[in-house]
């Protein structure tokens, strides 16, 4: 055996057996392989390596502790939206799931609203729908900016009314319901 | 001292022995100005000294060491490298150039191991993207580089150069794995981003240095909180995700040491892709590490062939073995 490496990639080879380098060539690479695709089956027992299909982050996102609705259910429904009405993200809706939904600019919260820097990056307010008695409420909870509802400041948990109007950072945020006396997920 | 009445008092009394503490030593000052800036020197001289004498003493080590090492060490490297039973060589590697020895004394010896990901042949281009990039860099580099910061660096100017490849559409669509190592004396600096392995192999046993950037190790490290059962953390389908690669975007996770491993005579380090550790289990890995570095590279290609797994994917592995320098240049 004679060892050489290759000037391209670092490539060791058996200079010996190969003129040049096999891996870069791609000589080596496909050498063994089973020559016809007939007798491989088209997938076989291993995973491939795992494309990075879904958003990774995302998904982790979904794979939280998980909620009593979805145990209940084995569903995460809507309950509501929030859709913005001012501020960089005006004209963008955001779904409410049911218990607490966390507000920040960061991905791993609930609803993310990256575009306002004014925003906190995790659990800047939040937004509950109590499955039990069917209602809604709201919270500021660790955002460095005031969070208020109708123009006025909030400094405990609220309930929430149809159409009631959110503040958090420069955003404003207009809450529309889903669940009520309507329509309750059962 | 007897039952106290209540907290206020008690406190009152602390205060005011520390104002006549403070008020003797004031006065003490004024009446002796000079002997009082004397000690503030001197104190502050003691420091300097303390400080200079401190980083004088690690430097000092650090450079002996070095110089040590440069005498001594010396590395023997095998790879490993096929398409195993898929339709495309996605993986990719490299090594730094040998035939330099006072360079490679120097500046140590990189290693390089991608596994491409996503679609076609694009995982391919990807992988190989990556690799070359090191490489490159590698080849550019001086000793003024700290080899630490060097492997972060060319890790996110490879990430920078493949995300600006695949375009805002193509981010996480593919990407590829990457773990890199860089020798240097006897002191082992590596970087990992994704699911590919570094293991060092010492006395006869192989542990892992890397953390996998899986979502199955979140899992078991959630099931080690006790979040998740044992379980539910082992048959989750989505255990093999990927949780952090080149080609992403802004990286999620990097695992790499900021000060080196310090390498034995004997010791490898082996670089590789799941194609090998999904094949064969750690003892039969470690069971054909005990011959040269490149003939150990081609019994693990050929051990890894043996099984003819039908679905056999790519494998890449690199050997590197500590061996005592018997060349002293």
């Amino acid at each position: 055996m004679e060892m050489k490496q290759c000037a391209r990639n670092g490539h060791f080879y058996d200079a010996s057996i190969h003129s040049e380098c096999p891996y870069c060539t791609g000589a080596a690479a496909g050498g063994i392989a089973p020559a016809d695709g007939a007798t491989r089956p088209p997938t076989g027992g291993f995973d491939r390596t795992y494309p990075p299909a879904g958003p990774a982050i995302d998904r982790r996102g979904d794979e939280r502790t998980r909620a009593p609705i979805v145990e209940k259910l084995g569903i995460d429904p809507v309950v509501g939206w929030l859709v913005c009405i001012d501020g960089p993200s005006r004209g963008r809706d955001y779904r409410i799931h049911a218990d607490n939904n966390f507000i920040g600019t960061d991905r791993k919260n609930d609803i993310c609203i990256p575009e306002d820097k004014t925003i906190s990056h995790f659990n800047h307010a939040i937004i509950s729908y109590d499955t039990k008695e069917n209602a809604y409420y709201f919270a500021h909870s660790e955002g460095r900016a005031i969070t208020r509802l109708n123009g006025k400041a909030i400094l405990t948990t609220t309930r929430l009314n149809p159409y009631d109007e959110l503040e958090i950072g420069q955003t404003k945020l207009l809450f529309v319901p889903f669940c009520g006396e309507q329509f309750k997920w059962e | 001292m007897g039952v106290m009445p209540d907290a206020a008092p008690a406190e009152a009394g602390g205060r005011p022995e520390t104002i006549a503490f403070f008020a003797s030593v004031w006065s003490w000052i004024t009446a002796h100005p000079l002997a009082a800036a004397g000690i503030v020197l001197a104190a502050a001289a003691l420091v300097f000294l303390l400080l200079r004498f401190r980083r004088k003493r690690k430097g000092g080590a650090a450079s002996s060491m070095n110089k040590e090492n440069g005498e001594r060490a010396d590395v023997a490297i095998g790879n490993a490298h096929h398409i195993g039973a898929r339709d495309s060589q996605q993986d990719a590697f490299v090594i730094s150039d040998l035939s330099d020895r006072a360079r490679c004394r120097k500046l140590g010896v990189l290693a390089v191991v991608a596994d491409g990901m996503g679609g076609l042949s694009n995982g391919a281009e990807m992988s190989r993207l990556a690799a070359r990039y090191f490489y490159r860099r590698f080849a550019a580099c001086t000793e003024a580089d700290d080899p630490a910061s060097l492997l972060l660096q060319m890790t996110a100017g490879a990430n920078d150069e493949i995300c600006r490849r695949l375009g805002p559409d193509g981010l996480r669509k593919s990407g590829t794995t990457l773990v890199a190592v860089l020798v240097r004396g006897r002191e082992l600096y590596w970087v990992s981003v994704g699911d590919s392995r570094i293991c060092l192999i010492r006395g006869g046993a192989m542990i892992q240095i890397n953390r996998e950037h899986t979502y199955g190790s979140e899992l078991d490290e959630r099931a080690a909180m006790g979040e998740l059962t044992p379980e539910q953390a082992r048959d989750d389908p989505e255990r093999k995700t990927v949780t952090s690669f080149l080609g992403m975007g802004r990286l999620e996770k990097i695992d790499r040491n900021i000060r080196p491993l310090r390498l034995l005579d004997g010791d490898r380090v082996l670089l590789m892709t799941d194609g090998v550790f999904n094949t064969l289990t750690d003892e039969e890995i470690l069971s054909v590490l005990d011959v040269p570095a490149h003939e150990s590279a081609a019994k693990l290609e050929a051990l890894a062939l043996s099984r003819a797994l039908p679905g056999q994917d790519n494998l890449t592995a690199v050997v590197i073995e500590c061996i005592k320098g018997v060349e002293r240049v």
